[in-house]
């Protein structure tokens, strides 16, 4: 039934009916946001990059087949949208010479976890937070797609195959690889890994 | 048995629910068995266990509430754009399920092929066909390759003609004729069959014996161009140049010479008599 109504308002959407466009975005701008600021790391990257995703999704609305998947779509083209913005990106970065990998070098400081549940930690949980954002930004762009779209937007390994067009093996490679990494870069949790785990 | 990185390569699967019955039964036995993979699996749930730690930012109300009043002038601009109605006009008649997709590849190869053929043949054809385009057709222009003896024949007939319009050049005297009757039409077009002419006796000129002949007929070619470009109905500094090109390199002289001795070459019968009617300038 629900898939009956999209698909009913795609069509309008393809016939140019600008209406249903807007009841499309107001049904995934939030879902389209959360998966650009994963990908992005920032608010304004992911809004913009929202944007762009909308108008690409309205552009290209009439290659869309029925009988696909709906947001694995969309999820396609944020994904898309945003591996091209990042690759104009580093051009231009490459151009200038502004290199931003300082940020990504600095080693942050080891925190001791063991008092997480205390609400007096607030501004330690802020760092953490951060530290797992720096920890994503590590990832290769594809890296973390996979990542982000298993763990946070719960696609299956099927689902992501199909979002990335990549093959299942490469797919859950990519997702180990990931985490991996995630692990070197969280290696300072000692009171989380336990003491074999600090490299 | 497998081995230890057949197991971790279901540790992904495993993470997320995504093995069956047997293959978690399979992989929980080996865990129980393998402390290093048992470590390792622990260690990456840990990691999973963090990262749901990760909040994200509520999104700024001011955007999502106004995502739409943002988007609709874009969209506008875009409706407007006329590659993109284009698009959407080509795959709602669905063209794109009619053709494969394989045959746009073959459509591509063959327009930058034929493409490299047309620049190819601009940059690379033949020095005489671009001549004869530019001229009109001679009855003397011909291809077929001349006997010495024709070919001397006709190169003194071309330098011949050559010097009768040079002389009309050199002579012309602006105080003496008329401006108004200054129309060079006909001389062009003799310019240009001459040109026309010069294309087909230079290939054929070989030899050591020839070079002056060749830098002659090369001389000529240029003055027979400029008369051929003379554009100007009363452009009396272009004759002028013309004629003092002529003076400055000699032409009639060197036209005298070559003449003189292709003569004695010739039979006497194989020599043309001079033209009765001399071209009028």
């Amino acid at each position: 039934m629900r898939n009956a109504n999209e698909h009913s308002l795609i069509q309008q959407i393809q016939t140019g009916n600008q209406a249903a466009f807007r009841e499309l975005v107001e049904k995934y701008k939030t879902r389209i946001y959360y998966f650009a600021y994963d990908l992005c790391g920032n608010p304004q990257d992911a809004e913009d990059l929202t944007q762009d995703v909308f108008i690409k999704t309205y552009r290209s609305i009439h290659q869309f087949r029925m009988e696909a998947n709906f947001l694995a779509w969309i999820y396609r083209i944020t994904l898309n949208t945003f591996i091209d913005q990042k690759r104009k990106k580093s051009f231009w970065l490459l151009k200038f010479n502004l290199d931003d990998q300082d940020a990504e070098k600095s080693i942050p400081e080891p925190v001791d976890t063991s008092h997480w549940g205390n609400p007096e930690s607030q501004a330690e949980a802020t760092l953490i937070q951060k530290q797992l954002d720096q920890a994503l930004n590590q990832l290769s762009p594809k890296e973390r797609s996979a990542f982000v779209l298993r763990h946070y937007h719960d696609q299956s390994i099927k689902e992501i195959v199909e979002i990335m067009s990549l093959s299942e093996g490469t797919v859950k490679s990519l997702i180990f690889r990931a985490i991996k990494k995630l692990q070197k870069s969280l290696s300072f949790y000692k009171n989380e890994f336990g003491t074999e785990c600090v490299e | 048995m497998k081995s230890c990185l057949e197991f971790q390569s279901q540790f992904v699967d495993a993470f997320y629910n995504e093995l069956n019955t047997s293959q978690q039964q399979a992989l929980i036995r080996h865990l129980e068995q393998c402390e290093s993979c048992r470590i390792e699996f622990n260690h990456l749930q840990t990691v999973l266990k963090l990262a749901s730690n990760r909040t994200r930012p509520e999104p700024n109300p001011e955007f999502i509430d106004n995502l739409w009043e943002r988007l609709a002038p874009r969209l506008q601009a875009s409706t407007h754009n006329w590659l993109n109605n284009l698009k959407s006009w080509w795959h709602q008649r669905n063209f794109s399920g009619m053709i494969p997709a394989w045959s746009y590849r073959v459509v591509g190869v063959v327009a930058i092929f034929l493409i490299g053929v047309w620049v190819g043949y601009l940059y690379f054809k033949p020095e005489s066909t671009l001549i004869n385009n530019q001229t009109t057709p001679s009855k003397a222009a011909s291809t077929v390759p001349l006997n010495q003896t024709a070919l001397k024949s006709q190169a003194l007939d071309y330098i011949e003609r050559s010097k009768i319009l040079l002389l009309g050049f050199v002579n012309y005297e602006p105080l003496s004729n008329n401006n108004v009757r200054l129309d060079l039409t006909y001389q062009q077009k003799i310019s240009r069959e001459l040109i026309g002419e010069a294309a087909v006796l230079k290939p054929q000129l070989t030899g050591a014996e020839h070079l002056r002949l060749l830098e002659l007929i090369s001389d000529l070619e240029i003055i027979l161009l400029q008369i051929t470009n003379y554009e100007k109905e009363f452009d009396l500094p272009a004759i002028e140049l013309i004629s003092s090109g002529v003076e400055n390199q000699a032409l009639l002289l060197k036209i005298n010479i070559e003449e003189m001795k292709l003569a004695t070459q010739l039979e006497p019968a194989a020599v043309k008599k001079p033209r009765e009617k001399p071209i009028k300038l």
